[in-house]
């Protein structure tokens, strides 16, 4: 299967992307060229140099370093968030499914719509006024935004697996509701997960960033992608690359998620002929 | 009136039809049966020109002398839907479920410059009434799922039908459907070709049905002809390997306690079949030169393309 | 004779959901006070056309859904108030091959698996050896090789995933098979491959068969006994022959006179 992963090109690039800001992230943790809070206001706004290779923000601090710390934040926010949507939204999803029609599965739905009814960004802003700003409450804020989201792509796609003689005959070999969803449901519904996934991921980074711009999100000194690029709006004439570099972070990564999920939903999918 | 003269269709290389041809004059019918891969599907989009991308068709198509594979689409667009008219298997995916069924019987008249809206409207009604819908003034403001299987396959009749075409292509069109209503379907399409005086193309896998419904039967496997003729003469008297296969495998009138005769493996795909004769495999009197070489034409109460017709031993 | 499947006035309905806000749920009852009966050995045909009940039916016998009321018993055991798991332990005993041969199997399993399946509830200590064996055997039964274990089903024609599909409704030995228009969606060649096979292994495992079709062809050719049903009644039932030579109910005889016939007959 490895072999045959590795011949769909948008498998193998998004791969390769994710590895990438996986590996600066991972290296993050224990290196960067400079302190990525440290302020040295005498070095401030520096183009791209020798000292500084992508050069140095308003307050001095080193782009590179900030972008690669920047990293980290983005992968934990993306990984916790979509995380916490996936498993409690999926068993909501799926447990609604199997309780078609009942009052347990109007209830789930209509506490889904009325969290799409309000904007993801005041839902976040609302959660956050309870739990205070930073960035482990905006993870959760956006992971609970998530749930639904997932809670209903699974509801769906469940039920119409459900429909499907092979539950059927499942039942009819004795198995039980719970191995029929584990067993029978889950893998077949793994396809459209992940892709959401991947969507949900990049929005997930996406969201963190506006967070940041209202200033709720991730907290100056912890460097964060979309604060950078927010911050970088004031510059813009004197020092474009102070926008440019976190501009193309986020957007490489998003790109390099959702390659990753097209490439992993038709990898994992038996019927995919060989190229 | 509709000529068809050595049709061949082949997708990248692959033959899909092998050298058809077959002729059906005004107001007959003509059954085609075949399994799947027996290529009677393409054979009626190729007479539409609505063959899927990367097949390519070769041969001639004659409907009242004019070559239809010669002509582009422009022609094409207007020779369908007012000469030919085509109705299919699955009722509810041919009709719009978005659009009322009034409208979407006047759209032929209408595209077509036959009629102006509001008298297509009219005519719509008509044809409602004629195809056997009740109450044809308040359906046509219905949507297809307001219908029954039946009644819209009644519908989608009278859509084929509403620029009075000159040949009428039948794609399974009762395959779909319970088998008194198939009864009634098969009534109303018999009396709309004797009333019109249509040349018929009725493409089923059911022996029976075709049985019923056309006066000659040609069948197919495998993208060949296999044999042809009279359909009683054809269903009394097979002389084809494959024909006799085909009815020794089916249950009716057959008494309890004796086994069926299936036909042994199972059809397979188009690029695996022998160069001569593509029943060779499962044939029970195949042998060498039926793979190598393509059968000869052995013509008696029915023509048959076979190195070995004749009776069942 | 003993009774292995028996069914006493079973009724089942469904309610609709609302068209629109105002207008009162539609109820649709779909099995109206249906009772039968199987022997050992003997095959029951239900023919019916859509929306005659049919294929509710069928998952009432199998207790893939509850009758609204009514009794159903499985080789003289009551089972219409027993618990989901006490339902599931005795599952091994009735088993079911379904009408569309691309639904019925899981496209994420393998042949191996999927077969394995009621063998895995019946017998969950069952040794991996043994398993691979026993599902080995049985597809070589069915007439398919048996290394095509390792296969997924849409590597598989229509008529080689039926043979799979009885396969697997075999594998534990039922006494009863409910068979729900098994060939109706393959080609007539196969078809008859199809109800061979259904007819050989009824004979050798000593089966009881309910045949559910809407082709009078097959139930007349198949069954012993047969049943017709219309709109959720059982309209008429006897023996076979009978019912086709002198059949009593309007819609019967409605029913034959549309089955197209060949000229030969």
């Amino acid at each position: 299967m490895i072999g045959r992963a590795l011949r769909h090109p948008s498998f193998v690039l998004g791969l390769a992307i994710t590895l990438l800001v996986l590996g600066v992230a991972f290296l993050a943790t224990f290196w960067t060229p400079h302190d990525a809070t440290a302020m040295r206001i005498s070095a401030r706004l520096r183009p791209p140099s020798a000292t500084n290779w992508l050069g140095t923000d308003q307050f001095g601090r080193d782009v590179l370093s900030m972008l690669m710390m920047g990293a980290r934040n983005a992968l934990l926010v993306g990984v916790v968030a979509v995380g916490i949507g996936l498993s409690i939204g999926v068993a909501l999803g799926m447990m609604a499914a199997t309780r078609e029609g009942s009052l347990a599965d109007e209830a789930i739905m209509r506490l889904c719509d009325f969290t799409f009814a309000f904007p993801a960004v005041l839902t976040a802003i609302l959660i956050l006024t309870f739990l205070g700003p930073g960035l482990v409450n905006a993870i959760l804020a956006i992971g609970i935004f998530n749930i639904p989201v997932f809670a209903r792509i699974a509801r769906g796609a469940s039920l119409q697996v459900m429909a499907r003689d092979y539950i059927r005959a499942a039942q009819a070999a004795g198995r039980s509701t719970f191995g029929i969803l584990h067993r029978h449901v889950l893998p077949n519904i793994r396809g459209i997960l992940i892709v959401q996934a991947s969507v949900q991921f990049a929005l997930a980074i996406l969201a963190e960033a506006g967070l940041s711009y209202l200033g709720i999100g991730t907290q100056p000194p912890n460097p964060s992608w979309g604060r950078m690029l927010n911050d970088s709006q004031t510059f813009l004439a004197q020092a474009p690359y102070l926008a440019i570099f976190p501009g193309a972070a986020i957007a490489l990564a998003v790109l390099g998620f959702n390659l990753l999920g097209d490439g992993l939903r038709d990898v994992l999918d038996p019927k995919s002929k060989e190229r | 009136m509709l000529r068809v003269e050595h049709l061949r269709i082949r997708f990248r290389g692959t033959p899909i039809l092998r050298d058809l041809s077959f002729a059906i004059d005004r107001g007959e019918a003509l059954g085609l049966v075949g399994e799947s891969g027996s290529g009677k599907s393409m054979a009626a989009l190729a007479i539409m020109g609505l063959l899927p991308p990367g097949m390519e068709a070769s041969g001639r198509i004659l409907l009242d002398s004019e070559d239809l594979l010669a002509l582009d689409e422009a022609s094409l667009c207007s020779i369908r839907g007012r000469r030919i008219g085509m109705i299919f298997q699955e009722p509810m995916t041919a009709l719009n479920p978005v659009h009322r069924i009034g409208e979407q019987i006047a759209e032929p008249l209408v595209l077509h410059g036959v009629m102006e809206h509001a008298e297509a409207l009219r005519e719509a009604e008509s044809l409602l009434e004629r195809v056997g819908i009740e109450e044809p003034c308040r359906r046509l403001h219905s949507y297809p799922h307001e219908l029954s299987g039946g009644q819209r396959q009644r519908v989608m009749i009278a859509m084929a039908m509403s620029c009075k075409p000159a040949l009428l292509i039948a794609d399974e069109p009762t395959s779909a459907l319970d088998v008194t209503v198939q009864s009634e379907i098969l009534d109303l399409l018999r009396d709309l070709r004797l009333q019109e005086g249509m040349a018929t193309l009725f493409i089923s896998h059911d022996l029976a049905v075709i049985a019923r419904v056309a006066r000659h039967t040609l069948v197919l496997y495998g993208g060949a002809a296999m044999e042809t003729g009279d359909t009683i003469a054809l269903l009394r008297q097979p002389r084809h390997p494959y024909t006799q296969g085909l009815l020794a495998a089916l249950p009716h009138g057959r008494s309890k306690g004796t086994r069926l005769q299936p036909i042994p493996g199972f059809v397979p795909p188009a690029r695996l079949l022998a160069e001569g004769c593509p029943f060779h495999g499962r044939c029970p009197r195949g042998d060498a030169r039926c793979a190598a070489e393509q059968p000869p034409l052995t013509v008696e109460h029915t023509r048959a393309w076979c190195f070995h017709p004749g009776r069942v031993e | 004779m003993t009774r292995v499947l028996e069914a006493r006035n079973l009724h089942k309905s469904y309610i609709l959901p609302r068209a629109s806000w105002w207008e009162q749920r539609a109820r649709i009852e779909a099995v109206r006070d249906v009772s039968l009966h199987v022997q050992a050995g003997e095959t029951l045909g239900i023919v019916g056309e859509s929306g005659s009940g049919k294929s509710t039916l069928a998952r009432l016998l199998m207790a893939l859904e509850r009758p609204d009321s009514g009794r159903l018993f499985w080789q003289g055991e009551e089972i219409t108030a027993l618990s989901a798991a006490e339902l599931r332990a005795r599952r091994h005993g009735i088993q079911m091959v379904f009408q569309d041969p691309y639904g019925s199997l899981d496209p994420r399993m393998r042949i191996l698996d999927t077969v394995a399946e009621p063998l895995d509830a019946a017998e969950p200590g069952l040794a991996r050896e043994q398993r691979r064996a026993r599902v080995a055997e049985m597809l070589e039964r069915v007439g398919l090789n048996a290394d095509m274990l390792v296969r997924y089903p849409h590597q598989f024609s229509g008529g080689q995933r039926q043979r799979i599909a009885i396969a697997r409704a075999l594998i534990t030995r039922p006494r009863i098979l409910v068979a729900d228009e098994p060939a109706s969606a393959l080609d007539v060649s196969i078809q008859a491959q199809i109800l061979n096979l259904l007819s050989d292994l009824k004979l050798e495992f000593g089966l009881a068969m309910v045949f559910i079709s809407h082709d009078l062809g097959i139930v007349r050719y198949l069954s012993d006994r047969m049943m017709v049903m219309q709109h959720g009644l059982v309209v008429e039932e006897g023996e076979t022959e009978r019912v086709f030579t002198v059949p009593g109910h309007p819609y019967t005889r409605a029913l034959i006179a549309a089955m197209p016939k060949l000229a030969t007959e």
